[in-house]
């Protein structure tokens, strides 16, 4: 069976010091145990609001409307079982080397270890696509191939009240707010993971050199001189911000992560980004 | 597979060059990257300078050599192997002699052309069938015709070439006789036959139907022309010619050695040296201690200055004694003129004896009753006695009066004209005639004895040792026990009732094989293959005779060549392929052949085509 697997042993090691950093209002818990972020039918009341036809008439405050002669309606916060879905973009370009395949697979099996042992329940997707089979030990990642364009939300609707998170390399021309947007709505928290490869990062000075899109077989040859590499950088710094500006527009965090091992990229990414916070009491 | 136009086969070089061209290509070392577009901005690297780096055997480098081999292919006209229509695959191949010289590559030439047909043959349809004429002296279907491509290799093991020359004009008549025999078959089947010809002397511009293959290399030989075996008391003398075939002279021996004698040529029974200067003819002779009881083999030593080894071996006999018996029956007045007595111990091998068991019979009287091999009748015709004397006019051909001079010589002889051809003549008198009665021979000498000087003169006894021999010749019996290759073995019958009249004879080759007969009173057997042959009677050997090869058109080895010449015109049942413009090549394969470039060209097309799309949009 082909897939991507995470060294297990080590990701365990690596991610048990580490819990999701949870939006405020949320504590670790069992189900049923976390107050949302948004409204809902709990008996924790937040405020008032206008009545609007079709409201539930349970809901009118009447003493409200006797002080003020309007109709109010009460709101409460939502109760919550908690549910961490994971987006992963497996697109081609997130093998492009080894390193950064293994990287996407420990970090997803590490959001898996987080959500079940410090959040509750857990569900992976795939950009645009369908959810991945979870087994016992962390989700079951095909193997990265295709083009990576198209749409970020998946195909069915994900959970209101969910904390989402999406991983991708985001190394594509597109501008990746409008797709964010749609994967943060109704999202408790929302979190975006760029991770690239080292080379993505800090190009080499390699001389002439043919360069072909992993994903289309584009081919371009080019020298891959200090200035050459310094516009490139330039490119990716805008790309980077213009990803950071989308993730925080939607009220997320965008964590910067570099392929490597999984201790380092939560120190230098998830950790930098507030994806991650350490556990209480962990050494 | 074959190809009907192997020149264009020239055209494969464009596959090289197709693949140099990749190869000088410049290539730069690839990297796979995720966002192609952040480098976008830059210039193309510019072509210049290139570099030789690992040739990558990409798609369209594959698909443009498949192009190139394509069409020269295509040019070449090929016809493949087993799913190519069924062939008549036609053969002749030189069997002579000279063929078992080294040829191309230093091996035997018959080794090479057997090897040579067993290659072309592993592309062929197992549908093929075969036929395979040996041209020797005389044409010989080795194979066929029409056989089972099954049974060629089997056949070819048997290829063993030995004829005293190749007469390919009437092996390639042969061939295409048996060819044009199955022209319903061809048309039916739609088969094409491909004839090739074999054989080590250059090709030439004969027979342009016929592909031909020439494997010979010219070298020196040296062969044994002649070798005799002859008595001389109770030892013997081998006498022996060698022929120079070289343009250097080293010196070799020749060994003598008991044909029993199973350990090869070492010259047990004698030997000498010999030297023979370039192309001429040396004779030595060889004498033995001991007269030979049965067949020798001498043998020349020649080292690597000999190419043929065919004619440096001879098998020789010893000559059966052929003793002619001779009884006058006549007068002992006319014995005593004729000096019979005394004539008859001039004679070689020949004895005196009574008319019952004698071979020639003399007489002064009449002939009729007298049922002998030859009867000389010594007596003048009726009329007046005339005294002539020599030179006389003689009949030439007959050998009755082979080296005989009359000159001088005074004949008195009758007038009138004795029966049969004349044999001499003086004027219009004829002093002796021959006449064939049946078997016999009779001989009519108008002379009477008593008179003038003949009986006296040189000219007498030579006379009576011709006609010794032309008794001898009609001895029952062999004729001759040491011949050559491509003469006759003949044994002559004895037609009397105690004789050989009813019995069987069957001769054997070295090998066993037995030979085709002919012949009424002289049975004749062609002898082929040098060795020595048994001739039975009855399943009882009664003679034994030695072949050895001569054949300087063989031993020759200055004129052999390698060299090749495809058919130059279409064989008969290819000219409708020629109207079509496709001369000797299955049209099948080249229209597969077609439909192959064309689809590697748009493959091609189509490839390059996506790449530039692609990098278009990149």
């Amino acid at each position: 069976m082909s897939g991507l697997r995470a060294a297990s042993a080590d990701v365990e090691r690596a991610a048990a010091p580490w819990r999701l950093a949870l939006p405020r209002g949320l504590r670790s818990g069992r189900a049923g145990e976390h107050l949302g972020r948004g409204l809902g039918n709990s008996v924790d009341f937040v405020d008032h609001r206008d009545y609007a036809v079709g409201d539930d008439l349970r809901r009118v405050d009447w003493r409200a409307y006797a002080r003020t002669d309007k109709l109010m309606v009460r709101r409460y916060r939502d109760e919550v079982s908690p549910l961490v879905e994971v987006i992963v973009d497996l697109s081609a370009s997130m093998a492009v080397t080894e390193a950064k395949a293994q990287a996407l697979a420990d970090l997803a099996r590490a959001f898996w270890l987080w959500s079940v042992r410090h959040v509750g329940r857990v569900r992976f997707w795939a950009r645009g696509g369908a959810a991945l089979p979870c087994a016992e030990g962390g989700p079951d990642l095909p193997e990265p191939s295709g083009p990576g364009m198209g749409p970020w939300a998946p195909g069915r609707a994900l959970s209101p009240g969910s904390l989402r998170y999406v991983v991708s390399d985001f190394l594509e021309p597109e501008d990746p707010t409008r797709g964010l947007r749609q994967v943060a709505a109704g999202a408790s928290a929302f979190g975006v993971v760029q991770l690239l490869d080292p080379w993505e990062r800090r190009p080499t000075v390699d001389g002439l050199t043919e360069l072909r899109d992993c994903e289309n077989e584009s081919r371009l040859d080019v020298e891959l001189s200090a200035e050459r590499i310094a516009a490139y950088g330039q490119r990716l710094g805008q790309l980077i911000e213009r990803v950071r500006e989308a993730a925080v527009g939607v009220g997320g965090a965008l964590a910067l992560v570099d392929a490597g091992p999984l201790e380092a990229m939560i120190e230098r990414g998830l950790l930098r980004g507030g994806v991650v916070q350490p556990v209480e009491g962990a050494a | 597979m074959s190809f009907a136009n192997l020149w264009a086969l020239w055209a494969l070089l464009a596959v090289p060059i197709v693949v140099a061209l990749h190869w000088f290509r410049r290539r730069l070392p690839a990297r796979r990257v995720a966002g192609l577009f952040l480098f976008l901005g830059a210039e193309p690297v510019p072509p210049e300078g290139r570099s030789r780096d690992r040739l990558r055997w990409t798609l369209p480098l594959l698909l443009e050599s498949l192009v190139a081999a394509g069409v020269a292919l295509w040019l070449a006209g090929p016809v493949f192997g087993d799913w190519a229509r069924p062939m008549h695959l036609l053969l002749v191949l030189d069997d002579s002699a000279s063929m078992t010289a080294p040829g191309v590559g230093g091996r035997a030439a018959a080794d090479q052309v057997r090897d040579d047909v067993l290659r072309r043959t592993e592309v062929l349809a197992a549908e093929t069938v075969v036929t395979v004429v040996l041209a020797g002296d005389s044409p010989r279907v080795l194979l066929g015709p029409r056989a089972p491509l099954a049974l060629l290799e089997d056949a070819l093991a048997a290829y063993a070439p030995a004829a005293i020359s190749a007469d390919l004009g009437a092996a390639v008549a042969l061939a295409d006789a048996l060819a044009d025999g199955q022209a319903d078959d061809v048309a039916a089947g739609g088969e094409r036959t491909q004839r090739v010809l074999f054989g080590d002397r250059p090709v030439g511009a004969a027979w342009p139907r016929w592909e031909a293959q020439s494997v010979g290399v010219a070298g020196p030989n040296f062969a044994l022309e002649d070798v005799q075996l002859v008595g001389d008391g109770d030892g013997a003398r081998v006498m022996v010619a060698v022929r120079s075939y070289s343009d250097r002279a080293p010196a070799f021996e020749v060994l003598v050695d008991p044909s029993e004698d199973a350990g090869g040529a070492r010259g047990s029974l004698g030997r000498t040296s010999l030297q023979v200067e370039p192309g001429e003819l040396a004779s030595a002779e060889i004498e033995l201690a001991v007269r030979p009881q049965g067949a020798i083999d001498v043998a020349l030593s020649a080292g690597s200055d000999d190419g043929l080894a065919i004619d440096d071996r001879a098998r020789v006999v010893v000559e059966p004694e052929r003793e002619v018996v001779m009884a006058w029956v006549g007068t002992a007045v006319g014995a005593e003129r004729v000096r019979w007595p005394r004539l008859v111990r001039a004679l070689d091998a020949v004895a005196q004896g009574d008319r019952t068991r004698a071979d020639l019979v003399a007489t002064d009287e009449s002939v009729d009753g007298l049922d002998v091999a030859v009867v000389v009748r010594v007596g003048p015709t009726e009329g007046e006695l005339r005294r002539v004397r020599g030179p006389f006019l003689r009949d030439r051909s007959s050998a009755l009066l082979d080296g005989v001079v009359f000159e001088g010589v005074d004949w008195f002889c009758g007038e009138a004209t004795p029966p049969g051809a004349p044999l001499l003549l003086d004027g219009r008198r004829v002093l002796a005639s021959v006449e064939e009665r049946g078997p016999r021979l009779v001989v009519h000498l108008n002379l009477e004895a008593a008179s003038g000087s003949i009986v006296e003169h040189p000219a007498w006894p030579a006379l009576w040792s011709n006609l010794a021999e032309a008794a001898r010749a009609r001895l029952a019996g062999p004729l001759r026990a040491n011949l050559r290759s491509g003469e006759a073995m003949a044994w002559r019958l004895d037609l009397r009732a105690d004789g050989d009249r009813g019995a069987s004879f069957r001769m054997l080759d070295g090998a066993g094989a037995e030979l085709a007969q002919a012949g009424l009173r002289t049975l004749r057997w062609d002898a082929r293959r040098p060795g020595l042959h048994r001739l039975l009677r009855d399943g009882r050997e009664v003679a034994r005779y030695a072949v050895h090869f001569h054949a300087p058109g063989e031993s020759d080895l200055s004129v052999r060549a390698a060299d090749a010449r495809p058919a130059e015109i279409p064989a008969p049942e290819d000219l409708d392929e020629v109207a079509d413009g496709a001369v000797g090549v299955g049209r099948g394969e080249r229209a597969l052949l077609a439909w192959l470039v064309l689809a590697a060209l748009v493959a091609d097309w189509w490839v390059l085509g996506r790449a530039r799309a692609r990098r278009a949009l990149s």
